[in-house]
């Protein structure tokens, strides 16, 4: 089971676009804490527990993660579970001690960094009002020489569509070698901004191709998702994600929640999935199971509806207010992805990229013609 | 919603595809696919050497690790290969 604490509505930056609302300084306690891991450990059907972090912003808390971290440990320890861990973090409280004890706890870690300066500070700034895109560019970079997995989160915003390109580019530069691209949903994408979308996404699309010429191994998202939706048809129906069944949010209040993303100001009763001292209400859970609900009519007729993410009971929610119906903005994001993703695949394999062949055809010898100097695939065993 | 008129065609092979391709028994339909890819002088025989690229499996709801996907979610399946997977 994926078991994600919301360790406290704070954070010290104030995103336009942020989902979690007012940044109230209301920690989880020890006792929540503790429930909740034995909430999880308890009901898991995996031989394994992943502890996640989030908020606001869960390096605000410190001390509570460390105390989360070795209850959780000794309670896997007791139940022979595997303990693994995650935090999503703006980074911008990275110092030595929380650097070491993401690293020493084998965090993997989402960072939240929207791209080049510009990009990121059309929407990320600090409660002040100042830049916050040098210190994440500096935990990045700090994550990355301490060999903490990091994973790039950028948000894809009306504000900074325009600059996907650059984005990319400049991630890469500090380092980074996989980021993952997730529209702000929410956001005002008229038409000029859908222009401006479908613009930065080709570009985006092209530093990608660069980057793979130029020999350097950066996985991009949505677009890789996007071509493994391609290579294997089932891949999309695996990557449905497990919504209060193998998944559970914990608000402070220790109140239940089937996704973290939906947990927001803690007042919405109508994803409130339980509590940690009545117990989940299973029935309730799944009402809200987005993959359970009849197809939608619009995507009966859908071509590519088998390589969409229309399953996301959050991003359903947040633009339709329910999670098993999808808006026609996501449905947009959708189709503009998996168009882009296309063409990138198709670039690349034509020209047989080594680190596009090793990346999406695992499985398949590469085969260097020396003479010729091109590639072709051949079977072969993992 | 809208049904999506697409504007282009995958033209890279599924993971199937790229399978039967490699065993040289995929006929018309690996045309592009070989039409690019030279033989090596120095490549023993197909029959001899090259195996099928098993196709993905289903993931085992039992593993003792999380999958690279339960990770941060947002429904991008993170390998075609789950088994295989690992968050680099």
């Amino acid at each position: 089971m994926k078991l994600t604490l919301v360790v406290n509505h704070l954070c010290n930056l104030r995103c336009t676009y942020c989902y979690t609302g007012a940044k109230v300084n209301r920690p989880m306690s020890e006792a929540v804490m503790r429930r909740a891991v034995d909430f999880a450990v308890e009901r898991t059907s995996e031989r394994w527990l992943l502890l996640a972090f989030f908020g606001g912003e869960p390096l605000l808390e410190p001390a509570l993660m460390r105390s989360a971290l070795a209850y959780a440990r000794d309670r896997c320890i007791e139940k022979g579970l595997a303990l693994h861990t995650a935090i999503t973090t703006n980074g911008t409280l990275l110092d030595d001690e929380r650097l070491e004890l993401l690293r020493r706890h084998g965090f993997k870690v989402k960072l939240s960094l929207d791209g080049s300066a510009e990009a990121h500070d059309a929407n990320r700034r600090f409660a002040g009002g100042q830049s916050s895109w040098a210190d994440g560019a500096r935990a990045l970079e700090r994550l990355l020489a301490a060999g903490v997995p990091t994973t790039v989160g950028a948000v894809l915003d009306p504000a900074n569509a325009h600059l996907l390109g650059d984005s990319l580019d400049a991630l890469v530069g500090l380092g980074a070698r996989h980021v993952t691209f997730t529209p702000n949903v929410a956001g005002a994408w008229d038409a000029a901004a859908r222009a401006r979308l479908e613009a930065g996404l080709h570009a985006l699309g092209e530093r990608t191709i660069a980057h793979l010429r130029a020999g350097v191994d950066v996985r991009v998202d949505p677009l890789a998702g996007k071509i493994i939706t391609h290579l294997d048809p089932q891949a999309a129906a695996r990557a449905v994600c497990r919504f209060g069944v193998t998944e559970l949010a914990v608000a402070p209040s220790g109140r239940l929640y089937p996704c973290d993303r939906l947990v927001g100001e803690d007042d919405d009763d109508g994803v409130c999935i339980g509590t940690l001292e009545a117990g989940l209400d299973a029935a309730k859970r799944d009402r809200l199971l987005p993959a359970r609900r009849e197809e939608a009519e619009g995507c009966r007729a859908c071509e590519v509806k088998d390589r969409c993410k229309r399953f996301c009971g959050c991003a359903n929610y947040e633009t339709t207010g329910d999670t098993g119906t999808v808006s026609e903005v996501s449905c947009f994001f959708e189709q503009a992805f998996i168009d882009e993703a296309d063409r990138v695949g198709n670039v690349l394999f034509a020209e047989r990229n080594p680190l596009f062949l090793a990346r999406f055809y695992p499985r398949a010898q590469v085969v260097r013609a020396a003479a010729a100097g091109s590639v072709a695939l051949s079977g072969g065993a993992a | 919603m809208t049904t999506p008129s697409r504007r282009r065609r995958a033209t890279y092979p599924t993971l199937v595809l790229a399978a039967v391709c490699s065993l040289g028994v995929g006929g018309a339909a690996c045309g592009p696919l070989e039409a690019q890819a030279p033989d090596d002088p120095s490549t023993p025989p197909a029959k001899e050497q090259r195996q099928p690229i098993a196709p993905a499996t289903a993931v085992d709801a039992g593993t003792s690790a999380p999958q690279p996907n339960d990770f941060f979610g947002g429904g991008a399946p993170y390998e075609a290969y789950p088994e295989d997977g690992g968050v680099p």
